[in-house]
C-alpha cells in the first residue's frame, strides 16, 4: 500500500514522498524504541532476573529428582525415610512461593513502570506537542509504542509462565505430593497463557489511568491501587470462578476430612475421578435424594470408614446414601484459562478504545 | 487561499473560555504576528489549528479547506510549541530521528547543517543542551519538514537577542524563498515589526485587531493637541487610547476616511508598538474579525 503527499520543499524530498506501510511501520517501531527503551530494559532485566531464578530452581529440582529417581521412589508410597526426604526436596515450597508472587506481581510492575507513564509523562513534559503534531496520527503513535511492549512483555511473560509453569507440574505429578496444584490461585494465575495475559491487560489498562490523570506520577499509584486491586480481585475470585462448568460424580467410597484440592493426590479405589481434578465441593444423600446435615454426614462417614472400598459401595447401596463430589476434570483447566484471558482481554479491548478515544478528543497539555 | 480560517471558535475549559466567538481568516504568504498579553487566548487558538485542542464550538481549517489536526493538514503544517518540549533523553542526532521517522518528508541534509551552523553536538543529550539551542532544534525539526504553514509559540523568549535576530531572519528568508506562510505568537512587538506582515491582536479570548499591518497603522493616527480641549476633539474620532501629560494629551485614533486634523494639533502615524500596547491596556476594545474589518466598540470619550 502506498501514501502520496503533498510535495514542498527540495527536490530530494520527493523520493520521502512515498513510503510503504512496511517501511512506516519500521519507522515508528524505531520511535518506538527511541522513546521507550529505557522502560524496555528495564523490563528485559526484570525478565533475566526472573529466568535466571526460575533456571537455577529447576537445576536444583532437577538434582533432586535424579536422586528421587535413583532411589527408586517413583511410584512408591512415600513413607518417612529416604523417599519422603526426597520428596520435600523436591517441593521447594519456599522458593516456589516466591516465584509465584514475583510472577503474579509481573502484570502490576508492567503496567506501574510502563503503561502508566505511556501517554501521562508525554502529556505531563509536553513532549505530546511535539509528538502529537508531526505527520502520524497520535492514536497510530500511541498505540504503535503501546504495541511493541505489549508484545514484548507479553513474550517475555509467556517464557517466565512456561518456565514456572512447565517445572511445577513436572514435579506435581511426580512426586505425587500435597504440594500446590496447578488449580490453585498462583499456578492458576502463572501459566504462560494467563500471565502474558494479564500483563498485556495491566499494560492497557494502565494506558488508560495515564491517559485519564495526565500526571506521571498520580497515574503511577492509581494503576499500583486498580491493577493491584484487580488482581487480589482475581485471586479471591478464582475459587468461585472454578465452580462455573465444574463436573459432578457420584462416588462409591468416601474419604475423611476431604477438603477442596486436588483429587488426584487423594484419590481412592471407588472414586474414578480423573487425575488431577480439583474437588470443589462434597455432600451426601440420602434415600430420598436430600442432602445430609451434618450429624447424619459424620455418622455415614463414620460407618464408612471401618469399611474398605468395597465394603463402603456396599453399605452404601444397602442404606440407599450416596457421596457426592462437585469437581473441575483436567480437560477443563485450559478451557477455564481460556475463558478468563478471553474476558481480560475483552476489557483490555475496551480500554484501548477508550484511550483512542481521549487521546482523540483531549487536548495535549 | 487561506492558510489559517476559523468561524465561530470557541474553547471552554471548565467555565472559562479560553477562545470566544473568533472567526478569522488569515492569507497565504503572510508573514503573521499573533499578540496578545498572557491569558488572551494565543496558544489556545494555535493549539486548536495543529489539532492539539478541539474546539468547543465553531471550526478551523488549515491551507484552504483542511481540517486542523488532521493528517494531511499536519503533513504540511510544522508547529514549534511554547518552551520547545523535546524528548530530554535523547541525543539531537535522535530527535532528529525522532522526527524524520514521524513525517513522510524530512530533510535531513538540512537539519544536520542547520544544528553544524548552529554548533549543536548530534550526540549531546538535548536535555544537556542550554534554552536557547532546545529552541534552535526545535525550530531546526520544523523547518526540516519544509513545511507550507509554519506555527511558531512564542519562539523568541528563550532566545538570546543574536539568536532572534538570526531566527527572524531565517523564518523571513524561508517565507519569502520557499513561500512558506507564518504564524508566531510573542510579547516582543519591537521584534514583530521587523518580520512581520501582518497582525492578529488578542485579549481574553476574543479577537481585537485582525488585518496586514501596513493597512491597521494606516487605519490609526496619532493626534497631539492640549490637554484642555481633548474632550472636544475626541467628540469626531473613535479614540483608542489617550494619554495625558504635561498638559498635553496623544490620542491614539481610528479612521475610515482621511483625517482633518484640528487646528493647534498634529497628526502622525503611531508605531505598530503603540498601536499594540493601546490595544492590549484595554481588552474592552474589539474590533469585528477579518482583514481590515476593525470596528472599536467604543468611540469617542477618553480613555
Amino acid at each position: 500500500m502506498m501514501t502520496t503527499a503533498h510535495v514542498v520543499g527540495p527536490p530530494h524530498l520527493r523520493r520521502l514522498d512515498e513510503i510503504s506501510a512496511r517501511d512506516a511501520r519500521r519507522r515508528l517501531l524505531r520511535v518506538a524504541w527511541l522513546q521507550h527503551r529505557g522502560a524496555c530494559l528495564v523490563v528485559l532485566a526484570v525478565f533475566a532476573v526472573l529466568v535466571i531464578a526460575i533456571v537455577l530452581e529447576r537445576i536444583r529440582v532437577d538434582g533432586s529428582y535424579a536422586a528421587f529417581v535413583a532411589d527408586g521412589c517413583v511410584g512408591r508410597q512415600l513413607t518417612p525415610g529416604t523417599c519422603n526426604t526426597a520428596a520435600l526436596a523436591l517441593g521447594g515450597q519456599s522458593i516456589f512461593t516466591t516465584l509465584g508472587v514475583a510472577l503474579s506481581a509481573l502484570p502490576l510492575l508492567v503496567g506501574v513502570f510502563v503503561g502508566a507513564p505511556l501517554v501521562s509523562r508525554e502529556i505531563e513534559s509536553g513532549t505530546s506537542r511535539f509528538a502529537w503534531t508531526q505527520a502520524t496520527p497520535r492514536t497510530r503513535l500511541v498505540f504503535a509504542t503501546l504495541g511493541v511492549l505489549a508484545g514484548g512483555a507479553a513474550g517475555m511473560a509467556a517464557v517466565v509462565g512456561l518456565l514456572f509453569g512447565g517445572w511445577y507440574a513436572h514435579v506435581y505429578y511426580v512426586v505425587l505430593a500435597p504440594l500446590d496444584s496447578q488449580w490453585q490461585v498462583t499456578p492458576f494465575a502463572t501459566t504462560w497463557w494467563l500471565l502474558s495475559v494479564w500483563t498485556v491487560s495491566a499494560l492497557v489498562i494502565s494506558a488508560l489511568v495515564g491517559t485519564i490523570i495526565r500526571r506521571t506520577v498520580a497515574a503511577m499509584a492509581a494503576t499500583a491501587a486498580l491493577v493491584g486491586g484487580l488482581i487480589y480481585a482475581g485471586r479471591v475470585v478464582l475459587p468461585e470462578v472454578l465452580h462455573v462448568g465444574a463436573s459432578t460424580a457420584r462416588l462409591h467410597s468416601a474419604a475423611e476430612n476431604l477438603v477442596v484440592g486436588t483429587i488426584s493426590a487423594q484419590s481412592q479405589p471407588g472414586w474414578h475421578l480423573p487425575p488431577g481434578s480439583w474437588l470443589l465441593r462434597s455432600w451426601m444423600t440420602g434415600p430420598d435424594g436430600r442432602v445430609l446435615g451434618r450429624s447424619a454426614s459424620v455418622h455415614v462417614r463414620n460407618a464408612l470408614s471401618a469399611r474398605t472400598a468395597s465394603g463402603a459401595a456396599r453399605w452404601l447401596a444397602v442404606h440407599h446414601d450416596a457421596f457426592w463430589v462437585s469437581y473441575q476434570p483436567p480437560s477443563h483447566f485450559w478451557m477455564l484459562q481460556g475463558a478468563e484471558g478471553v474476558a481480560l482481554l475483552a476489557v483490555a479491548t475496551l480500554c484501548v478504545l477508550a484511550t483512542a478515544r481521549m487521546l482523540k478528543r483531549r487536548a495535549a497539555a | 487561499m487561506n492558510v489559517l480560517e476559523t468561524f465561530g471558535l470557541g474553547v471552554r475549559y471548565g467555565q472559562t473560555w479560553a477562545v470566544r466567538d473568533c472567526t478569522l481568516a488569515i492569507p497565504e504568504g503572510r508573514i503573521v504576528a499573533l499578540v496578545g498579553s498572557n491569558g488572551a487566548g494565543k496558544t489556545t487558538l494555535l493549539h486548536c489549528a495543529v489539532g492539539l485542542t478541539e474546539a468547543t464550538c465553531g471550526m478551523v481549517s488549515v491551507l484552504g479547506d483542511l481540517p486542523a489536526g488532521s493528517i494531511d493538514a499536519l503533513d504540511r503544517v510544522a508547529f514549534v510549541a511554547q518552551d520547545a518540549p523535546l524528548y530530554r533523553h535523547l541525543s539531537v542526532h535522535e530527535m532528529v530521528e525522532v522526527a524524520a521517522n514521524l513525517n513522510r518528508r524530512f530533510d535531513r541534509p538540512f537539519a544536520a547543517g542547520r544544528l553544524r551552523s548552529l554548533d549543536i553536538p548530534m550526540k549531546r543529550r538535548v536535555g544537556k543542551l542550554s534554552g536557547g539551542q532546545q529552541a534552535q532544534l526545535a525550530l531546526t525539526l520544523a523547518l526540516g519538514r519544509h513545511p507550507d504553514l509554519l506555527i511558531l509559540d512564542e519562539p523568541l523568549a528563550r532566545l538570546d537577542p543574536v539568536a532572534r535576530h538570526d531566527v527572524m531572519a531565517l523564518v523571513m528568508t524561508m517565507a519569502v524563498e520557499d513561500g512558506v506562510s507564518v504564524i508566531f505568537s510573542s510579547h516582543v512587538v519591537s521584534e514583530l515589526e521587523r518580520v512581520a506582515d501582518y497582525l492578529v491582536l488578542m485579549a481574553q479570548g476574543h479577537l481585537q485587531l485582525v488585518g496586514p499591518i501596513d493597512g491597521v497603522l494606516a487605519e490609526h493616527a496619532v493626534l497631539n493637541g492640549p490637554a484642555d480641549e481633548s474632550e472636544s476633539v475626541a467628540e469626531h474620532f473613535c479614540v483608542v487610547h489617550a494619554e495625558e501629560a504635561a498638559r498635553r494629551v496623544q490620542l491614539l485614533v481610528r479612521h475610515d476616511q482621511p483625517i482633518d486634523t484640528p487646528r493647534g494639533w498634529e497628526a502622525g502615524a503611531p508605531t505598530l508598538d503603540e498601536l499594540v500596547l493601546a490595544y492590549l491596556r484595554d481588552p474592552s476594545l474589539v474590533g469585528r474579525s477579518g482583514p481590515l474589518a476593525i470596528a472599536a466598540t467604543r468611540a469617542g470619550g477618553l480613555a
